[in-house]
């Protein structure tokens, strides 16, 4: 009993010295935030993809309107990935995670509702600066959980999905301060 | 009744599996100044002289105890935007100034603070409200010229955490001029207007070149076509954006 107490002990604290967990190795399998992190993309894409809208039709820099369609055509193609990524793995495309990362660093979940209708209700002398502002700060968002996914991400195409994610959003905020400053 | 108890209970394993990713991860959301450029701005748009260190990746992440007189709230991190022997650029503005926030989080706020020197010049009360989606203040300097250095603070609502910028501003003794920086300071990366050619047609690709519709470049070896005029962004290789360029 006692040779079994010690082992289980043995046992748990192998497993505690694991956490923080080390970098899973990457494959083809997926785990958790692989799952979270396309979900996150694919809402976050679609969030951007109505604000985009509205730049096409309003926007009076040639600039501005260049790197929008850009944005709106390569995110495109990555929600697109990840949803047959969700769909093979059996996962759905459930937004509610987002929300609750929010909670959970005293956030509040961001539909991204009041941010379309400022921009929808903005002025023609505030459009850009308007759009460009909170775009900045939906760029950071993809930053951020990109940032997740090469942490603790286990498929290697997610993570390579990540990477790509981390470097273009951040030259598209360097580019976007640019435009607002 | 049932269902909803399924429901919290599933709520609470997502909370706690984004609080254990969360742990992982770089310190998470909130905001800065991005206009006039706070000191975290001109990092991150690459815009001072010298090397601004972990800055660069999460301008909005400058959080530390309310009721620091410093640029990085005397923080942990992030030391170098303290550091006033550095030739932090300023921008030129007129009395009254514009400042206009990024914010990644809109937490809930007590209220927003500008000093110049010791003095607070400006004081918007929140009263715990969640800021807009879009937030700017209108800020008048009460009359100083030259080089100022202007300290922001967000107070959050319900945690003891502020978050800190600083901005640099020159400004100059008549009306109101525009918030633009010198054009001097533009960098070489810049786009070219979009009505122009493809400056390097059959060249090899790179980032921060614009690209009309129809530019071929070559990359690792292969030919691509532009499909969508775009100005290039690393992370934006053609082989990764079929949206942007095709193979031929």
């Amino acid at each position: 009993m006692r040779a079994l107490l010690a082992a289980l002990t043995l046992v748990l604290l192998a497993g505690c010295g694991t956490l923080p967990p080390d970098k899973p190795a990457l494959g083809d399998g997926f785990n958790d935030t692989d799952v979270m992190f396309a979900q996150m993309i694919a809402s976050h894409q679609a969030i951007a993809a109505k604000y985009l809208e509205v730049v096409a039709k309003r926007s009076s820099s040639n600039e501005v309107k260049t790197l929008a369609a850009a944005i709106q055509v390569t995110e495109a193609d990555e929600a697109k990935q990840v949803k047959a990524w969700l769909d093979t793995w059996q996962k759905p495309l459930d937004a509610d995670v987002r929300s609750a990362l929010h909670a959970s660093h005293g956030g509040l979940p961001s539909s991204g509702e009041a941010e379309l209708k400022a921009i929808q209700d903005a002025s023609d002398a505030e459009f850009e600066k308007t759009f460009l502002n909170i775009f900045i700060g939906h760029q950071h968002q993809a930053v951020e959980f990109a940032r997740m996914e090469i942490a603790a991400g286990q498929h290697r195409e997610s993570v390579s999905l990540a990477h790509r994610v981390d470097k273009s959003r951040r030259a598209q905020i360097e580019m976007m301060l640019k435009m607002v400053a | 009744m049932r269902k909803r108890i399924i429901i919290s209970a599933l709520s609470a394993a997502v909370v706690t599996a984004a609080l254990l990713v969360a742990v992982e991860t770089p310190a998470q959301a909130h905001g800065y100044i991005s206009s006039p450029a706070s000191r975290q701005a001109m990092c991150a748009q690459r815009k001072t002289s010298f090397d601004c260190g972990d800055i660069v990746w999460e301008p909005q992440s400058v959080e530390a105890p309310k009721g620091s007189m410093a640029c990085n709230g005397n923080g942990s991190r992030f030391a170098i935007l303290n550091d006033e022997g550095r030739p932090w650029p300023a921008t030129s503005v007129g009395n009254n100034v514009t400042f206009n926030w990024v914010l990644t989080a809109r937490h809930r706020t007590s209220n927003w603070e500008y000093f110049v020197g010791g003095t607070r010049i400006a004081n918007f009360n929140d009263n715990g409200a969640q800021p807009p989606a879009s937030l700017s203040h209108s800020v008048n300097l009460g009359g100083r010229t030259g080089r100022i250095k202007v300290l922001a603070r967000w107070n959050v609502y319900d945690t003891a955490m502020a978050f800190y910028a600083c901005v640099d501003l020159q400004v100059g003794s008549g009306g109101p001029q525009p918030t633009t920086p010198p054009p001097t300071t533009a960098s070489p990366t810049t786009q070219p207007p979009t009505s122009s050619p493809p400056p390097n047609p059959g060249g090899t690709w790179a980032p921060n070149t614009y690209y009309a519709v129809g530019a071929t470049v070559t990359y690792g070896g292969l030919t691509y076509r532009c499909r969508q005029a775009h100005t290039s962004l690393p992370g934006w290789e053609p082989p990764n954006v079929a949206a942007l360029w095709e193979r031929i």
